[in-house]
């Protein structure tokens, strides 16, 4: 099992316990929701803290956070996020929705140059 | 949260109420992380009594820049730990009749009062989630609480953090973060130094306490939101206005 495997069953299983929910042993086949029984604030945690953990953010370019649906998603987010390969638009591996947003989001920042000084 | 030191993160904290607010937290021991485009004498005279940031660090950071605030969220993480508390206090007030106002300057109102307050706080939030704790504060305005001519983009910009802060305090209630506003009326401040007399001699006569506010009217507010003793309120603004919108 990957390093990266095991630190998201860790984590999967002990925010399981915080919430009483007995997810039994993992297979990776799970969905988070559906089978797991976690909420989206349970899941809002669970991706903070494996972000804190594995250091890395899968989900601010690489992938799309509504894509993840089982154990095995959000495994391969993580590995995909710690892959130095896979961090390069022109590889093709950053989610295309997400590389869209990314620059709707800076086309609208380069629209706004601040001119007046913070007053507040 | 215990009421020891605590780890703050306060946008726009060099100069006006965000300044106030920092030296405010500083003298009563918390740790206080700020950012803005320009230094200050504040943010000197604090840096050159803590060279080596052991309660207050100070980044150039315009409030637009999201990933120059992540990387800065992430530095004072690791120097100072989780952030326990977080102000988003960072604002300009654009004024004008809307149907003569320039792109530019709606933009950088809705960008630097709201999209930046929310790119901070959805940073902020992952350590709170972590931790199951954690306080944040949006400074708003009495703006975004009753209508005044000339201010129709800071006040949808103000409704908007008002609005923030009730769908996230119940959005984030469950893991024991709070989220709360305070809401300052017409005070002394470089946003109110444009008022003519007349204006000001209006405003006062509006108010029920009949007098401008100050900045250290808005203090009191902000300790008590972050301390213990309101630990069972989120989700509201407190309007701090002599009076004015009641």
């Amino acid at each position: 099992m990957s390093q990266v495997r095991e630190t998201v069953y860790d984590v999967l299983q002990t925010c399981a316990e915080e919430e009483s929910l007995d997810i039994g042993d993992l297979t990776g086949n799970e969905r988070l929701v559906d089978d797991l029984g976690f909420r989206s604030l349970s899941m809002a945690r669970i991706l903070a803290v494996l972000e804190g953990t594995l250091g890395a953010d899968p989900f601010s370019e690489l992938v799309a956070v509504t894509s993840v649906r089982t154990v095995d998603d959000l495994v391969g987010a993580f590995e995909k996020a710690l892959s130095t390969e896979t961090r390069r638009v022109d590889e093709g591996a950053v989610d295309p929705q997400v590389e869209q947003g990314r620059q709707r989001a800076a086309a609208r920042r380069r629209r706004t140059r601040p001119s007046t000084p913070l007053t507040q | 949260m215990s009421e020891t030191s605590k780890v703050i993160l306060i946008s726009g904290g060099s100069r006006g109420l965000g300044c106030a607010i920092a030296k405010d937290l500083l003298q009563a021991g918390h740790r206080v992380a700020t950012f803005s485009r320009s230094s200050t004498d504040f943010v000197q005279e604090q840096t050159q009594a803590d060279p080596d940031g052991n309660r207050f660090v100070w980044r150039s950071l315009d409030g637009c820049d999201f990933d120059g605030v992540r990387q800065f969220v992430r530095e004072i993480e690791e120097r100072f730990g989780p952030i326990e508390v977080l102000i988003n206090n960072a604002g300009v007030g654009v004024d004008g009749m809307l149907s003569t106002m320039r792109d530019d300057d709606v933009h950088l109102g809705v960008s630097l009062n709201l999209e930046a307050a929310l790119q901070l706080t959805r940073t902020c939030l992952k350590s709170m989630l972590r931790e199951q704790s954690g306080c944040i504060i949006n400074v708003t305005s009495v703006n975004g609480i009753r209508g005044f001519s000339g201010v129709s983009v800071y006040s949808a910009t103000k409704a908007a953090l008002d609005g923030l802060t009730r769908s996230l305090a119940r959005e984030v209630g469950p893991m024991g973060i709070r989220v709360n506003a305070i809401a300052p009326g017409y005070f002394e401040s470089a946003m109110t130094e444009g008022l003519t007399e007349r204006q000001k001699a209006w405003i006062v006569r509006q108010t029920a306490l009949r007098r401008l506010g100050e900045t250290e009217d808005m203090l009191g507010v902000v300790r008590f939101l972050m301390s213990n003793e309101a630990a069972f309120i989120t989700g509201q603004t407190m309007v701090v206005d002599g009076g004015l919108t009641c």
